[in-house]
């Protein structure tokens, strides 16, 4: 897995490529701690991961809960490729309403459901 | 269940002997063969549905399970092979790619070939299974598994492991799995495990985030997460323990069976549902409800349960509700399996009625009493309504036909080299079963011309600045009474000039004829008719265009030829609803009756002498300022009383001409059932049909087409008969 942290103004920008599994998965968790820390907004782009296993997804879940609470956002960006859209579909997450973290309607995962 | 599974079920006297079962299997199997053809096509487009690998893994499951239930194991062993296959595709271990798809349609063949010698153990198709059980195997072990997952090889010896599906009664599961926290350290991703419950039925899956913390203090390798998935399938409680077998120690796993809803179609209700779970006791439900808003919001509110638990007993909820409602939705929708040959009867049934019904109507008439016209008028009516219905329940979809010519379309082209798609519309028009069954071989003549001699090759086209692949359309549509089926291809077009001098050549035409666009090209239905300068084994002896003439005019139907160089050809057929009763108009000549269809008739006008001497012998009437050449029948068929002063015309359209037919009276609309000619007299020119009157007169149903055929041919041999007259004076 590669991946960078790109600041533009107040919005880190994540940016990820290849294999976000379990292997990778404190790299991932390090990039996402720097971001919440360096920035008010985080937006995760997932456009050129080519394969997602379930350690990625609630990392995910953890940075949104974990940004709730410091009252900052994470975001997913449009370009979600098909594979990540499918594992959500067919591990759960896809939901119509956030978990009791939410604030705003801003899960994650919310926004995936028109997408999926 | 294991490779005892065959032996097993006939132990259990599942398996049943040869007779009705085994027809109703064979029927069902073939149209799971024809789902089965249809989807590969469809994936061959999108090999990325993951909707068609279900519905192409279904319909072999089905086949297997079934035909091994019914004896037909040879079916069953070789189906199961292939299923193993695609079992891997639709786990994503294997992608879809074109060679899959041909050795799956290979394999398809097979087991219809299979089905076709009713499961017999001859073996004159086993050296095809045995290529096409090596290509698959070839083809497994050779394809990379996609990411993630290895791609098992399919197994080389049948007889080492065969599942055989054990089908229960369908069973509804709350399975509550939470995997040790450690499960990603050991290889295993749970997700897998989630896809193989799914893959058993329909299922809800509900992932629940509640143990997830604080993205600083969470062990990114251990797992957060648990899963409520409701399952609905037929393949029992230990098919679902079966997956989570390796870890069931670990893990915090229940499998409970979810009572099904009532018979008073109540579904359970929310709180009902988190008491049943346990997330939940009666008394904080009694509790909770005391106050006025949403119980999922109140329980949340309160703390007394999770968001997600909540969440997931609403997921329940709609999953059991949709379950019901497409259940439902199917039980009303219930069809029954009849034979045809029972439809066949009902409707000859139905002739006779008819043609009783005419009796009476008649007989009625004739005694002037109020009561009985009465009756008779009822009779009449219900008889109307009895045929139509019962001409209805015989109207198939074309779509029917048109699924087999996308697998022609796709194994033609590829012989040849080309880029065809085949686009359809109109798949939902309905006609006579009997039309539908006549009319596969023209369709397939007139298909395989288009790809063989119409479509040009993908390198010729892109010279010529068409797309590289060629289209052919077919489409089927409702015109009055008719069908009316447009096959469309964008091809090099008929080449006038070689169809004209073939026709020359062969004496069908005078080199100097002047004949419109559609006559030239009508040339090319006529019999061994071909420009084609090699023959190939798909088209080009010009013995199909005569065919395809034949069969539509045995349907009584029609083709229209139309076509443009380099643009491509259209053809059209017109055929009739139905070739069992047709609405004629009943018109008499010299004392005999006959019908013309009615769908053909577009007026009737008078004809008297005054009107015969206007026109100078010339067979024209003028109607409403228009001429319009007509047919004297008593002439055709050859009448020698003397005719009526006053005679009607029936002018019909043939084929976009206007033709009048000389009649001496006509009587008026009639209910048509028709009977075909006896050997003796069915080859006789001009008629194509008899039909009996109500008080049991025979009247014979005209072929108009053929009548103005034999009208040309005269005229055309008594010009040519006068030429030489003239040219020896």
């Amino acid at each position: 897995m590669e991946g960078t942290l790109e600041m533009h103004g107040e919005t880190g920008m994540v940016m990820l490529r290849g294999n976000l599994t379990v292997q990778h998965a404190a790299v991932l968790k390090n990039l996402l701690m720097r971001g919440l820390e360096s920035s008010s907004r985080v937006v995760l782009s997932f456009e050129h991961v080519e394969e997602v296993d379930l350690s990625c997804m609630q990392l995910i879940c953890a940075a949104h809960r974990t940004a709730v609470r410091m009252q900052k956002s994470v975001y997913l960006s449009g370009n979600v490729p098909e594979i990540f859209r499918q594992a959500i579909q067919d591990s759960g997450f896809k939901r119509h309403v956030g978990c009791s973290f939410d604030a705003g309607n801003s899960c994650a995962w919310m926004g995936m459901h028109s997408a999926l | 269940m294991d490779g005892h599974a065959f032996g097993a079920l006939k132990e259990r006297n599942l398996v049943t002997t040869p007779g009705i079962n085994t027809s109703i299997f064979l029927e069902e199997a073939a149209e799971l063969l024809n789902e089965l053809e249809q989807a590969l096509m469809e994936l061959e487009g999108n090999p990325g549905d993951t909707d068609l690998v279900g519905r192409i893994f279904r319909a072999m499951h089905t086949i297997k399970g079934s035909g091994a239930m019914f004896g037909f194991d040879k079916v069953a062993e070789f189906t199961h092979e292939i299923e193993t296959a695609f079992d891997l595709v639709r786990n994503g271990k294997v992608s879809v790619s074109k060679e899959l798809i041909d050795i799956t349609l290979a394999a398809r063949d097979q087991i219809r070939l299979m089905l076709d010698e009713n499961g017999s153990e001859q073996s004159d198709g086993d050296n095809g299974r045995r290529e096409v059980l090596s290509s698959l195997r070839t083809l497994m072990n050779s394809v990379p598994a996609s990411k993630g997952a290895d791609a098992p090889p399919v197994q080389a010896n049948s007889e080492e492991k065969r599942v055989v599906p054990e089908l229960h009664e369908e069973e509804s599961f709350r399975i509550r799995f939470r995997p040790p926290h450690d499960i990603f350290m050991r290889g295993i991703d749970p997700l897998s495990l989630i896809r193989e419950v799914t893959a058993l039925g329909t299922s809800t899956v509900v992932a629940r985030t509640e143990r997830i913390g604080w993205l600083d203090e969470m062990d990114p390798e251990h797992c957060h997460l648990s899963w409520d998935i409701i399952l609905t399938t037929q393949k029992g409680i230990n098919a679902v323990k079966d997956i989570f077998i390796f870890i069931e120690e670990d893990s915090a796993l229940s499998i409970e069976t979810i009572d099904p809803p009532s018979e008073e179609g109540g579904f359970r209700k929310l709180g009902e549902i988190l008491i049943e779970r346990g997330d939940l006791s009666n008394e904080q439900l009694q509790e909770i409800l005391q106050s006025n808003k949403k119980i999922g919001e109140k329980l949340v509110d309160s703390g007394l349960v999770s968001g997600d638990s909540v969440a997931s007993a609403l997921a329940e909820q709609e999953h059991i509700r949709s379950l019901q409602e497409k259940k439902s939705a199917k039980e009303s929708a219930a069809t029954i399996r009849v034979a045809s040959e029972k439809l066949d009867l009902l409707v000859n049934l139905i002739g006779e009625l008819v043609t009783v019904q005419a009796h009476l109507s008649q007989t009625v008439s004739e005694r002037h009493d109020p009561a009985l016209v009465c009756i008779a008028e009822e009779v009449e009516r219900l008889t109307a309504e009895l045929r139509d219905n019962t001409m209805n329940i015989r109207m198939m979809p074309i779509g029917t036909t048109f699924s087999k010519f996308k697998r022609l379309v796709r194994d033609l082209s590829a012989e040849l080299g080309k880029e065809i798609d085949l686009l359809t519309e109109g798949a939902e028009t309905e006609l006579d079963k009997t039309v539908i069954e006549k009319l596969g071989d023209p369709l397939v003549h007139i298909i395989r011309n288009s790809i063989d001699h119409g479509i040009e090759r993908p390198d010729a086209r892109t010279a010529s600045g068409k797309n590289r692949r060629g289209c052919i359309t077919l489409s089927a549509g409702h015109a009055g009474a008719h069908v009316v089926i447009r096959i469309a291809d964008d091809g090099a077009g008929l080449n006038k000039k070689a169809i004209r001098a073939k026709g020359s050549e062969r004496g069908l035409i005078a080199s100097d004829a002047e004949l419109s666009d559609e006559e030239i090209y009508a040339l090319i239905l006529q019999p061994g008719f071909s420009t084609a300068k090699t023959l190939t084994n798909i088209s080009g002896r010009g013995v199909g265009m005569d065919v395809v003439k034949q069969a539509v005019d045995a349907l009584r139907g029609t083709i229209n030829i139309a076509s443009r160089a380099g643009t491509g050809t259209v053809m059209t057929l017109t055929l009739p609803l139905t070739l069992a009763i047709i609405d004629g108009l009943l018109v008499s000549i010299a004392g005999d009756y006959f019908i013309f269809p009615l769908s053909a008739v577009e007026e009737c006008v008078e004809l008297t002498d005054d009107d015969r001497a206007e026109s100078h012998g010339r067979h024209l009437v003028n109607i409403r300022g228009s001429l319009t050449p007509y047919i004297d029948l008593r002439e055709q068929f050859g009448v020698c009383e003397e005719r009526p002063p006053i005679q009607q015309v029936v002018v019909s359209r043939i084929e976009r001409m206007r033709m009048g037919f000389v009649v001496d009276s006509v009587i008026g609309q009639h209910q048509t059932v028709i009977k075909s000619l006896g050997a003796i007299h069915k080859n006789i020119m001009g008629l194509s049909g008899a039909t009996i009157l109500g008080d049991g007169t025979v009247a014979l149903i005209l072929d108009l087409q053929r009548i103005i055929e034999a009208e040309e041919a005269s005229e055309s041999a008594m010009i040519e008969h006068r030429g030489v007259g003239m040219a020896l004076c």
